[in-house]
């Protein structure tokens, strides 16, 4: 049982650092996104619209794939060399939780008010200044996507493995430590770390609940 | 402030929602601007207080030109110098201190200062104890009174209220009437509000903009915009009895209104078809008739009688119904019934003459 004092904490940690990044990152352009998409009007607005929802459903494999080939040596960006580094996982992460905290996020701005546009505007706020009361006033939907993002890539494995590569001490996260040792027989730290992702997943429902319920009691 | 608008239109879905609009509001005056539902009044107080783009026309305040396209810093400007309270209002997702305090965040007020004139606009509108309140759950017509605080914070130099008396309670209707007047009064403020409710906006406006299906139709003041209609659609709207379609005609130097064969001296200079209102206040009745000045004085019958408290309104059929008030002392006092034969005298001045073009 050695690997609770080292292993596990390390994995966790690393785990929870790149998830973290990743969306972290994600929400920063998604929100950005969706404001922007939802705030104006352009030609092909709908289309756009439903590129985002079809890019919610985009199997993780399938991002995985296209950003090893991208990644790889041989690859166009292969020069910066972050293939089986946590950049990478960074990266993957950040790109597949983006449709899904852009999509949560434009059904939460577009369940503003519309009227809050012109209320703010005629008490004197510039447009940044708007976009910052949309972002307050959907805060409570927007907490909720950036959760769902979150527990989306937490538990994601094959795409994590493919441009991670699951390097002891350097790229092993929850999942592809559990994936590994299931596979080696080594069902002990598996489980151990199963349960430790169970809790984790139970710890961001009950965050959404949460946040939903603080929603909901306005 | 004073707005002026010349030629303002807008369309939307290729629909005129606004045509040809030119008003002057004046500076510390209550303009209003009515008309019935639909007939373009949020469009014209939007594009009035910057929010929404004109498709044509120009905007001056201070006889300086600005538009929603104007660069946005200038707009900005400007626009921080009035404010607009919606006729629905909406409550940011906040407490009413900081909803009221909005206004003054944007504009990076020091926090003193910002609590200062919250609590007293607050207490303008009597509204201080719900301060912790989350606004989301106040009653319609609390909301309206902190959007009407959250507007006063600003001491803005123009205020819009689009129906700001529209399902109020009693108390909410009272402060806000109250408050209107005071602004006025008190702080110079340009106010200009929208109503399809008459009585109020009779009561206080100065100004009078009539607008129908997106087009000024009258203005003026009190007395010319309720009192010398000049549409059909206006008279009927602000429900002027008495409502006469004929035709002008001239005989000698007298100009005649005739309607269904009577003939009603008139004071006009036109000939043709026209309409024409009497205020039935200024319609005598007599039981013989009547020797004076007035042009005007008809054999008829009594067709009915309503009584209203302590006057009664007396439909006389003389060929055409009209309707005139008396007391219901003078009721009782000629022993008026219905069937009784009656005369009915008014000047040829009391008659409101106005042409089909005008409508």
């Amino acid at each position: 049982m050695d690997f609770l004092g080292r292993e596990i904490p390390e994995i966790v940690w690393l785990s929870l650092k790149i998830s973290g990044s990743a969306v972290i990152l994600s929400s920063v352009f998604s929100l950005y996104l969706a404001l922007l998409i939802e705030q104006s009007d352009f030609p092909g607005k709908r289309l756009v619209l439903s590129l985002i929802n079809t890019m919610m459903t985009i199997p993780a494999v399938a991002i995985g794939l296209l950003l090893y080939l991208i990644l790889m040596r041989r690859g166009p960006l292969g020069g910066i060399e972050i293939l089986y580094t946590p950049y990478a996982m960074v990266l993957a992460q950040a790109i597949l939780a983006t449709p899904i905290i852009t999509g949560l996020s434009l059904v939460a701005v577009r369940g503003i008010d519309p009227s809050i546009k012109d209320t703010a505007f005629s008490l004197g706020a510039s447009r940044f200044q708007w976009k910052l009361l949309v972002l307050k006033e959907a805060r409570f939907a927007l907490s909720a996507a950036v959760i769902t993002g979150f527990a989306r890539v937490i538990g994601e494995t094959g795409m994590t493995m493919m441009v991670g590569g699951n390097i002891k001490g350097a790229t092993r996260v929850m999942t592809t430590a559990i994936a590994l040792e299931t596979m080696k027989g080594e069902f002990e730290l598996a489980i151990t770390l199963g349960i430790i992702l169970v809790i984790v997943a139970l710890g961001i429902n009950l965050m959404l609940h949460l946040v939903q319920g603080a929603g909901k009691r306005r | 402030m004073k707005i002026v608008t010349e030629d303002i239109a807008k369309i939307y879905n290729q629909k005129e929602v606004l045509a040809s609009v030119s008003l002057e509001m004046e500076e510390g005056k209550i303009n209003v601007i009515l008309g019935p539902n639909g007939s373009g009044k949020t469009t014209l107080l939007k594009i009035l207080n910057l929010l929404e783009r004109s498709d044509k026309g120009r905007l001056l305040y201070d006889g300086e030109e600005c538009s929603y396209s104007s660069d946005s810093g200038r707009r900005l400007e400007l626009s921080r110098r009035m404010t607009m309270v919606m006729q629905n209002p909406v409550m940011f997702d906040a407490t009413v201190f900081q909803n009221v305090a909005y206004g003054l965040k944007v504009r990076a007020e020091k926090k003193r200062f910002m609590r200062q004139k919250v609590e007293s606009a607050l207490d303008m509108v009597r509204m201080t104890q719900a301060r912790e309140r989350r606004a989301l759950t106040l009653s319609g017509g609390e909301a309206q009174r902190v959007a009407l605080a959250r507007a006063l914070v600003l001491d803005p130099e123009v205020i819009f209220l689009d129906e700001p008396t529209n399902n109020l309670d009693a108390i909410s209707l009272r402060i806000i009437e109250d408050l209107i007047l005071r602004l006025k009064e008190e702080k110079n403020t340009t106010l200009v509000l929208t109503t399809h409710l008459l009585s109020n906006a009779r009561r206080w406006g100065e100004r009078f903009f009539v607008l129908r299906e997106g087009r000024v139709i009258q203005k003026g003041n009190r007395e010319e915009v309720f009192e010398r209609p000049t549409s059909v659609f206006w008279a009927n709207y602000i429900g002027m009895e008495n409502f006469l379609s004929g035709r002008l005609i001239r005989e000698k130097e007298q100009a005649k209104l005739e309607v269904n064969g009577v003939e009603v001296d008139v004071v006009s200079d036109r000939e043709g078809d026209a309409y024409a209102t009497i205020p039935p206040e200024d319609i005598l009745i007599s039981l013989m008739p009547l020797s004076s000045s007035a042009r005007n004085c008809f054999k008829g019958k009594v067709a009915r009688m309503e009584e209203d408290g302590a006057i009664v309104r007396v439909k006389v059929d003389i060929g055409i119904p009209l309707t005139s008030i008396i007391t219901k002392r003078s009721k009782e006092e000629i022993n008026l019934a219905e069937g009784k034969e009656v005369y009915v005298t008014f000047k040829a001045s009391a008659v409101h003459v106005f042409q089909t073009d005008e409508i």
